[in-house]
């Protein structure tokens, strides 16, 4: 028996994995992870179109000594941002045939035609701050360069209304830095300075959930879709002559776990070569706090986590393929089950905030969320304790097993089964039935 | 020692009775068919043989096992719905029944690849199956049929889309396989393919079996002599005479059926007094005639065009 269901097994991996679609998913993703990070770093060495802006400052009191500062030993009236050109326009550019009260509307319209894309406006002092500004932009996400003016208007603005009451240039520039405030992230090398490793690494469990998520899906649908055409090219009476519908459930389910393992095995080296031989300092990060969270314990947790949820949802999938002559019979059975699914990946992010909360506790031990929330949990702070990682596991194991005994049943009587597609009703009457 | 047994088999689908207390022996070392119109029961009880499915009640005895995972090695079953992997090379699909089979890896290939040359399928070792015609294909499903040499052959509906040349081919393999000492269950529902074939038969008729033995002792004891006549002249008054049952035309022949009692005598005094007689002929029934007087059920069955027996009430025009 054990000798057939190996050699099932070892068909159905060769077919999967001699496929044009897995070279293709196997290089894909390190190929997407590639373009993922250069990108960025691409398009910031690419030129930028320029921007323009103005500052409306009646009478003068801050703007030429704000944009002196501005453009700090520049020959052009502009300053350079993150590769990125802003040039001074005077704003009489466009209020020149205006009366002084409209010109805010003037620039506004400016801004919206797209001749300007900020303006600032200055206003004197009140009771409450020293200067009122208001910055007008078309892109308010674009947050670096309002953030630069702010910096030195506030040094203009404090040195022409308080350096004639504090006296001292230096004293007032100290007071304006004020202190400083540096966020240490503690770990297993004591506290070191928070960088976006740090960042990363708090969110990398979702990242680990999502490739778990994304594996099971991709092999269990290809067991599906394999069973669905076993079926439609009638191959499948002649294997039933040879071996029990069981023995080839089994091999099918053993075959596509090792392909899954394997798919997942050209995505872990290759991505994990890239991280320690590009030397571009975002990927540096980004590899040390992926790398942080796949501790060998991990690794460990995530292939028991993988067989298991592949096999508690493949039984299912490979249950309904085998009752199913079209795909599309077999998506419309699917659908609950891709309900369930897609909560865990909901979850993703409140587990991964909150991972020793009721919810997260509770959710591990639902079997179908069980591999997806207990991922989540295990490389989170804090990490599920270790009762509960195998207890999860074991429940997760029992239900598997229970899974496996139903979509063997279902198979045997669904596999010969040509015609309409059986109401899920049906199909759980066949499962009650006794073989 | 019978290479098979069954003891009251019934098989219910939803409500249809499609194997109806059927019970049968057939002996080793025979070419054994199953006969019955298209609907009769005949895959069902093949399936239930190679535990595809399994009897609601009775039970089968193969080889002398009653479990089925012992025996399953030993037999060569060929399915009416053919099938194989589109995309795998034909020796290793070959190879892989053979292996299912329990055959060694190399053992399987070997023998695969001498089947293959045997069946003038040597070229296509290493093309993909969705490479061959169609009559290749069929050559090759049964070359995988009886990679492992198993001691009993089952093939569900063996010549049907089968070209005349194919069928010669499986024929004889067929015939070469009883000499060996092997069994072949087949099941047809062309009656002169199994006329030509089969040392003894079973029929089915809606899930009950109607007849099995020796095909010479069915065709001996069956008591209604079929008589071929031809003459000159127009012979249609032979359906008005009150002890003919049935009269068919085979070409420019007429094929007479007399009641129980009467001689065919009465009929030739008959006919030589209104036509010229060119030729009488009392000849044995054909399996056709016999199945049609046991299934009783005489004008519930046609013969289509192409010589199939057809149940009317099995999805014909």
């Amino acid at each position: 028996m054990i000798r057939r269901i190996l050699w099932v097994t070892h068909r159905e991996y060769l077919a999967y994995v001699k496929t044009r679609t897995f070279l293709i998913s196997a290089l894909a993703f390190p190929i997407m992870l590639i373009i993922g990070f250069s990108l960025p770093v691409l398009l910031e060495s690419t030129a930028k179109p320029a921007r323009t802006f103005t500052i409306l400052d009646p009478g003068d009191r801050y703007a030429t000594d704000l944009l002196n500062r501005l453009f700090a030993g520049r020959e052009e009236e502009s300053i350079l941002l993150d590769g990125r050109e802003y040039h001074y326009i005077p704003p009489t550019a466009f209020t020149h045939q205006v009366d002084r009260g409209d010109h805010q509307v003037v620039l506004e319209q400016a801004v919206q035609d797209g001749r300007l894309f900020a303006f600032l406006v200055l206003t004197p002092a009140d009771s409450t701050h020293l200067c009122d500004a208001s910055y007008f932009t078309i892109d308010p996400a674009a947050e670096d360069f309002p953030r630069v003016v702010r910096h030195v208007l506030t040094r203009v603005v404090a040195l022409q209304e308080l350096l004639p009451r504090v006296g001292d240039e230096t004293v007032l520039l100290r007071g304006l830095d004020g202190l400083r405030f540096a966020t240490h992230a503690v770990t297993e090398k004591g506290g070191e300075l928070a960088t976006a490793a740090h960042m990363i690494r708090s969110y990398a469990p979702m990242a680990i959930v999502y490739m778990l998520w994304v594996s099971v899906l991709v092999m269990s649908s290809h067991l599906m879709t394999s069973t669905i055409e076993e079926k439609s090219t009638r191959v499948i009476e002649v294997l039933l002559s040879s071996v029990s519908s069981f023995e080839f459930m089994m091999g099918k389910l053993v075959g596509l776990a090792g392909a899954g393992l394997t798919m997942l095995f050209t995505w872990a080296v290759p991505g994990a070569l890239l991280f320690s031989v590009v030397q571009n300092p975002t990927v540096q990060q980004v590899g040390a706090g992926l790398g942080g969270a796949f501790s060998g314990t991990t690794i460990f947790w995530f292939i028991t986590f993988f067989l298991l949820g592949f096999l508690f949802f493949a039984s299912i999938y490979v249950g309904v393929g085998s009752v199913c002559n079209t795909l599309r019979d077999a998506q419309s059975l699917l659908q609950p089950v891709m309900f369930v699914l897609m909560i865990p990946l909901f979850l993703m992010v409140y587990v991964t905030n909150n991972p020793d909360s009721i919810i997260s506790v509770v959710a591990s031990f639902f079997p179908p969320f069980t591999p997806f929330v207990i991922m989540n949990r295990i490389p989170a702070n804090p990490p599920a304790p270790l009762w509960q990682i195998v207890g999860a596991a074991l429940l997760l194991l029992l239900s598997t097993w229970l899974m496996v005994r139903l979509a063997a049943k279902v198979f045997r009587i669904g596999i010969l089964m040509y015609g309409k597609a059986p109401t899920l009703p049906e199909i759980l009457r066949w499962a009650r039935q006794r073989s | 020692m019978n290479a098979l047994e069954l003891d009251h088999i019934t098989k219910t689908f939803s409500g249809h009775l499609a194997v109806d207390d059927v019970s049968l022996r057939v002996p080793t070392g025979v070419i054994h068919g199953f006969i019955g119109p298209n609907g009769a029961g005949k895959t069902t009880t093949l399936r239930m043989i190679m535990d595809i499915i399994r009897p609601d009640a009775g039970t089968l005895t193969v080889l002398g096992e009653r479990d089925p995972a012992v025996t399953r090695a030993r037999i060569g079953y060929l399915p009416e719905e053919r099938g194989m992997y589109k995309k795998m090379h034909c020796l290793d699909f070959v190879a892989y029944i053979g292996k299912l089979k329990g055959m060694r890896p190399a053992e399987a290939r070997e023998r695969g690849a001498q089947l293959m040359d045997q069946f003038e399928l040597g070229k296509w070792k290493s093309a993909t199956v969705d490479a061959l015609s169609k009559g290749m294909q069929q050559k090759l499903q049964f070359v995988s049929t009886i990679v492992h040499e198993p001691e009993l052959l089952i093939l569900d509906e063996p010549f049907s889309g089968l070209d005349p040349v194919n069928l010669e081919v499986i024929t004889d393999a067929m015939l070469q396989y009883r000499r060996r000492g092997g069994t072949v269950i087949f099941s047809t529902h062309m009656m002169e393919h199994a006329e030509r074939l089969c040392d003894s038969l079973f029929m089915i008729h809606r899930g009950r079996k109607v007849l099995d033995g020796p095909i010479r002792d069915i065709k001996s004891s069956a008591s209604h002599p079929a008589i071929r006549l031809r003459c000159f002249g127009d012979a249609s008054f032979v359906r008005d005479l009150p002890y003919v049952t049935r009269v068919r035309e085979q070409g420019s022949d007429l094929e007479v059926f007399l009641d129980q009692e009467s001689n065919p005598q009465i009929l030739l005094q008959e006919v030589v007094k209104r036509v010229a007689v060119m030729s009488f002929d009392i000849a044995e029934p054909s399996l056709y005639d016999i199945f049609l007087e046991l299934a009783g059920e005489k004008g519930r069955q046609r013969i289509t065009a192409d010589g199939q027996l057809v149940d009317h009430e099995e999805g014909t025009p």
